[in-house]
């Protein structure tokens, strides 16, 4: 059986994955809102555990959305994260696309 | 996790807002200011007006802006980073001011060179203080300075220290003139910081509840 996609179906379709998620979204939107968050704010923001959102976060990092620091603050180490332009250009990208889809009128 | 576009836009709006308290906004911070800056305000009139007076002066501005520093991290990692830390984006206004802060002090480094090099003011002996005291100035203000606001208030450190050495019960009119003056800087500039930072206080409660209520949301 073949059927023709009407565009903002195929719009739909071809929406970044990885960014599509609601997790994964909500992580980028936050982070482009600052030049760094640490890992307890996006705890305190998002509402994931830390298993989830460390399993999210890698996620965004291999495809490279997001830059993970790593630092120490006296004896504590400290988890940061970095959107990386690649991450602010997919999410306005993502954006757009999903404008885009919306049927006018 | 579901989220709608108005739950983004609240989360964005939320965390530009907090990330500020990480950055430039310092909230109870000002108000140590306050306190510590009259004090050394008035510390420095006791000093005995000699050359041990002087750096006993310098000393005691620098002791008090590192203290203040010290106070206003660790009140700002008590108070404003409960929810970790997100450091928000710096102006390029903050930028061009940093830049243009050194050149300036730079260049009224170089004129006090000139001016006591080439005798054409005669600064007091302790004067010479003022170099180093500058250089190292625009060095500690380009690391730790997180808002325009507070050159002001390091400007009003050194006029307590510094000037206020020069007061005592011989003072002529001239000098009743400059103590009021005086006066009215130090003791009023911190009062203008301590409601500012009270006012970034209240922000912050606002702003505390609303991450209280995205749990509940």
């Amino acid at each position: 059986m073949t059927q023709i996609l009407n565009p903002e179906m195929q719009t739909l379709l071809e929406l970044d994955r990885v960014i599509h998620e609601p997790a994964r979204l909500v992580i980028l939107t936050v982070c482009a809102s600052a030049e760094e968050v640490e890992f307890k704010f996006l705890e305190a923001t998002t509402g994931l555990n830390k298993g989830n959102l460390s399993s999210h976060t890698s996620k965004l990092e291999q495809v490279g959305y997001l830059e993970v620091l790593k630092a120490f603050r006296g004896k504590v180490p400290v988890t940061s994260f970095k959107i990386t332009q690649a991450g602010r250009d997919a999410l306005a990208g993502y954006w757009a696309a999903l404008r885009g889809a919306i049927p006018s009128g | 996790m579901t989220p709608n576009l108005e739950h983004l836009e609240n989360l964005q709006a939320l965390t530009k807002e907090y990330s500020q308290f990480s950055r430039n906004r310092i909230g109870v911070g000002y108000i140590i200011f306050a306190v510590l800056s009259p004090a050394v305000f008035l510390v420095a009139q006791k000093l005995p007006l000699t050359f041990l007076g002087a750096i006993l002066g310098d000393l005691l501005s620098v002791v008090g802006i590192l203290l203040w520093f010290y106070l206003r991290d660790k009140i700002m990692q008590m108070q404003y980073q409960k929810f970790g830390v997100a450091r928000a984006f710096a102006p390029l206004l903050d930028k061009e001011f940093l830049i243009g802060m050194i050149f300036g002090l730079g260049l009224g480094t170089f004129l006090v060179w000139v001016l006591s090099t080439f005798q054409i003011f005669n600064f007091p002996n302790t004067y010479i203080f003022a170099i180093p005291s500058i250089c190292v100035a625009a060095v500690f203000a380009f690391r730790e300075f997180k808002q325009n606001g507070e050159l002001v208030g390091m400007a009003t450190f050194c006029l307590g220290a510094f000037v206020g050495a020069g007061i005592n019960s011989n003072a002529t009119n001239l000098m009743d003139f400059q103590r009021i003056t005086q006066q009215i800087l130090v003791f009023v500039v911190p009062l203008g910081f301590a409601l500012s930072g009270w006012r970034e206080h209240q922000q912050f409660k606002q702003l505390e509840q609303k991450f209280k209520n995205l749990g509940t949301s």
